[in-house]
C-alpha cells in the first residue's frame, strides 16, 4: 500500500520557514512511523532529522506529532494511523509546545528544566538508608507504580492546552515526578516539594485529559495532579485561588446539594472578582446570573450524612 | 419505566437555562421520555475528585442509586457531569471493595447502588437516531457550523470511550443531518480551559481565543457545542476574547440541543438569553 509521509521541514541555518516535504513509502502491516522516517533517511534524504534510540517505547526520544497527536514513533503503526483517518496520507511534525532545533528534533530545556525544579530523586533520612531496610507496603507501591513508569518522553507536555499558553505552568510530566516522590513513604522532602508544585501551577491544570490520553506508559499524569491537589488540601499546605476554589466547591455541595456559584467566583478571586463585574452585568441582563440564594436540592440531609461519613 | 432520570447539571439549571429548555424539546419530539429527580445532587465537576476521593465517589453513587431504584439510566447534557459521573460509575462497578464501603456510607440516607445505572450523553444519544433527517423540515443550509466537542466528551477512552478521541465524527454527523454545512476547524478538539476559568483566567481566555480566531477562518458563522461550561466562555467573553485574539468576530455559539431544535423546527430555545445573539444569522437564514 503506497501511503504519503507530508513531513515538517526546518533548517534555521539556511531556511526562512519552515515547509513540508512529502514522500512516498509502499507500506506492510507492521511497520511502524519510526520504521518509516529510518527508511526516508536511509534511502530517500539523508537530511532528515529526528531523534531515535530504542525501539521499544522504552526511552521516550522519539516522539513526534503525527496527524496533530503525540506519539512515540517506534509505538505507532501506520495502519493504525490509515484507519483512524481513513486516509493515507500522514502528517508527522515536531512536538507541540517545544522549540523546534531541526525538522523532528526539539529543544527540550523547558521540559528539564521543570523536572529538575521538582528535584526528582529520593530524599530519604540522612544514613538511613545504609542502617536498615525501609519498608514499603505493597498498596504503598501500587499507588506509586503508575508515576513510576514515566519514561520522560515529553507527549504529555506537548499536548497540554495549558503548557501551550501558560509558560509558568511547570506541567503535568514535572507534577507527576513530584507525586511519585511526595507518596514515597522513604522521602523526607515532602513539605518543601509540597511548596514547589504550589508554586508552578499545581492549580493551573484545566482537566482536559490530553495527557492521560495520549500518555503512552498510562502514566495518567491527570490523576496525579489530582492526588497533589488533594494532598496539599489535606494538610492546609496552601492558600491560593486554587486551593480557595476547591474549599468553596465542595462547601456549596455540603450547604445546597449543588455550588453556590457567586460564592465561588468570590471566594476564589477575592478583590479580583470586581474584574468580572461587567461579565456580571451581562449575564443579569441575560437572565444568566446564577442564583444569590440557591434552593436546596431534596433530600439534602443524604448529602450531609454522606459529608459526615467522610469528615468533610 | 422507560425513557432517563434527567440530570441538567448545575449550569443548566441557570446560567445554561436555555440549554435545558432546549433539550427537554428536542427529546420530547423525538419521544424520548425524561424523569426529572428534585433529589439529584451536583456530580462534583471534577473539584470534589481533588478534594476527596470517596466523598466524589459517594456523591455520585447516590444520584446513580436514586435512578437505580426507579430502573432508569441516567440522560446527562453536560460534558463534565458525563466524565465525572462515568468514571465514579467505572471504578464502583470494577472495585467490589470500594462498591461495598460506599454502599455502607449511602445505607445511612435508605439507599443502595447494585451498580446497574448506565450514564448517558445527549449527544450521543441523538447518535443512535439514524432518522433524525427526516425530523428536519427545513434544512438549516445557511449554518456554517464549526463543531467544538469539549474535551470531557471525548477524554479519557478509560471512562468514556464513546468513540475515537483523535478524529471523533459524532457532532459532524449530527450537524450534516440538521441540514447545516459542518466546517472542520483543527481546534475542534481541543479545550476552552472552563475549569481553570476561576482560578487563573488568562490562560483560560487565550485557549477560548484561538477557538473562535479559528472558526472565524474557516470561514464558519456559528460554533456549536453539546457542552454548557464551553458555551459559557465561548458565548460569554467573547468581547474579551475579540481583542485576545487579534481579529473582529461576532460568532453565535448554539448549544447542541438549540441547533437540533432549530433544525426540528422547535420554537422558544432561548436565543435571546444569549451574549452574542444569534438574531441576524436566524434572520438571513430565514429561521426567525
Amino acid at each position: 500500500m503506497n501511503v504519503t509521509f507530508k513531513i515538517f521541514r526546518f533548517d534555521p541555518s539556511k531556511d526562512g520557514e519552515p515547509y513540508y516535504k512529502n514522500y512516498m513509502l509502499d507500506i506492510d502491516k507492521g511497520i511502524t512511523i519510526l520504521d518509516c522516517l529510518n527508511e526516508i533517511k536511509w534511502h530517500q534524504d539523508g537530511s532528515l532529522t529526528y531523534r531515535r534510540s530504542c525501539r521499544s517505547a522504552v526511552c521516550g526520544t522519539c516522539a513526534v506529532t503525527v496527524n496533530h497527536h503525540a506519539r512515540l514513533a517506534c509505538k505507532t503503526q501506520v495502519v493504525d494511523i490509515i484507519s483512524i483517518y481513513n486516509t493515507k496520507e500522514i502528517l508527522i511534525e515536531p512536538l507541540k509546545n517545544h522549540e523546534v532545533i531541526r525538522d523532528l528534533v526539539v529543544n527540550k530545556d523547558m521540559f528539564w528544566d521543570g523536572l529538575k525544579k521538582m528535584k526528582p530523586w529520593l530524599l530519604p533520612e540522612e544514613k538511613s538508608v545504609f542502617k536498615k531496610p525501609h519498608k514499603m507496603l505493597a498498596e504503598q507501591v501500587a499507588e506509586l507504580e503508575k508515576s513510576i513508569d514515566c519514561i520522560m518522553c515529553g507527549i504529555c507536555n506537548a499536548t497540554c492546552d495549558i503548557v501551550a499558553v501558560n509558560p509558568k505552568y511547570i506541567g503535568p510530566c514535572a507534577l507527576t515526578k513530584a507525586y511519585r516522590f511526595i507518596e514515597d513513604n522513604r522521602d523526607t522532602c515532602k513539605i518543601e516539594r509540597l511548596k514547589i508544585v504550589n508554586k508552578n501551577g499545581l492549580w493551573d491544570c484545566t482537566h482536559s485529559y490530553g495527557c492521560v490520553e495520549r500518555c503512552p506508559k498510562k502514566v495518567e499524569p491527570a490523576h496525579a495532579i489530582s492526588c497533589l491537589r488533594a494532598i496539599v488540601l489535606e494538610q492546609k499546605a496552601g492558600f491560593n485561588p486554587g486551593t480557595r476554589h476547591a474549599e468553596i466547591f465542595t462547601k456549596g455541595i455540603k450547604w445546597y446539594g449543588k455550588p453556590h456559584e457567586v460564592l465561588l467566583l468570590a471566594f476564589t478571586r477575592l478583590l479580583a472578582t470586581i474584574l468580572v463585574l461587567p461579565l456580571g452585568i451581562k449575564l443579569f441582563i441575560h437572565g444568566k446570573f446564577p442564583a444569590m440564594f440557591p434552593k436546596r436540592i431534596k433530600k439534602h440531609k443524604d448529602i450531609k450524612e454522606i459529608y459526615k461519613a467522610y469528615n468533610q | 419505566m422507560s425513557g432517563y432520570a434527567y440530570y441538567r447539571g448545575c449550569l443548566a439549571q441557570k446560567v445554561a437555562k436555555e440549554l435545558d429548555t432546549a433539550a427537554k424539546k428536542v427529546c420530547e419530539k423525538l419521544g424520548i421520555e425524561l424523569f426529572d429527580f428534585e433529589e439529584f445532587g451536583c456530580c462534583g465537576a471534577g473539584v470534589i475528585a481533588d478534594k476527596d476521593f470517596m466523598l466524589n465517589i459517594a456523591i455520585n453513587a447516590r444520584n446513580f442509586a436514586i435512578a437505580e431504584e426507579k430502573g432508569l439510566n441516567i440522560m446527562v447534557i453536560c460534558n463534565t457531569c458525563f466524565l465525572t459521573m462515568r468514571e465514579a460509575n467505572h471504578r464502583l462497578k470494577t472495585d467490589s471493595k470500594l462498591l461495598e464501603q460506599t454502599n455502607k456510607v449511602l445505607s445511612e440516607c435508605g439507599l443502595i447502588y447494585k451498580g446497574t445505572t448506565k450514564i448517558e450523553h445527549f449527544l450521543f444519544i441523538l447518535r443512535k437516531f439514524s432518522t433524525l433527517g427526516d425530523y428536519v423540515p427545513k434544512p438549516l443550509d445557511a449554518f456554517k457550523v464549526a463543531t467544538f466537542y469539549g474535551c470531557q466528551a471525548l477524554r479519557p477512552t478509560e471512562f468514556l470511550g464513546e468513540e475515537d478521541p483523535e478524529n471523533p465524527s459524532t457532532l459532524e454527523e449530527i450537524i450534516k443531518k440538521m441540514g447545516a454545512i459542518a466546517v472542520y476547524n483543527e481546534s475542534r478538539l481541543n479545550c476552552c480551559g472552563f475549569h481553570s476559568f476561576a482560578v487563573k483566567e488568562k490562560p483560560t481566555l487565550k485557549l477560548a481565543a484561538e477557538i473562535l480566531k479559528d472558526a472565524k477562518l474557516k470561514g464558519a458563522n456559528c460554533v456549536v457545542t453539546p457542552s454548557p461550561c464551553c458555551h459559557s466562555i465561548l458565548d460569554g467573553y467573547q468581547g474579551k476574547l475579540k481583542k485576545i485574539a487579534g481579529i473582529k468576530f461576532e460568532i453565535p455559539v448554539f448549544h447542541l440541543a438549540q441547533l437540533v431544535g432549530l433544525g426540528m423546527g422547535l420554537d422558544g430555545l432561548g436565543f435571546e438569553r444569549h451574549i452574542v445573539s444569534p438574531k441576524k444569522l436566524l434572520q438571513e437564514g430565514g429561521y426567525l
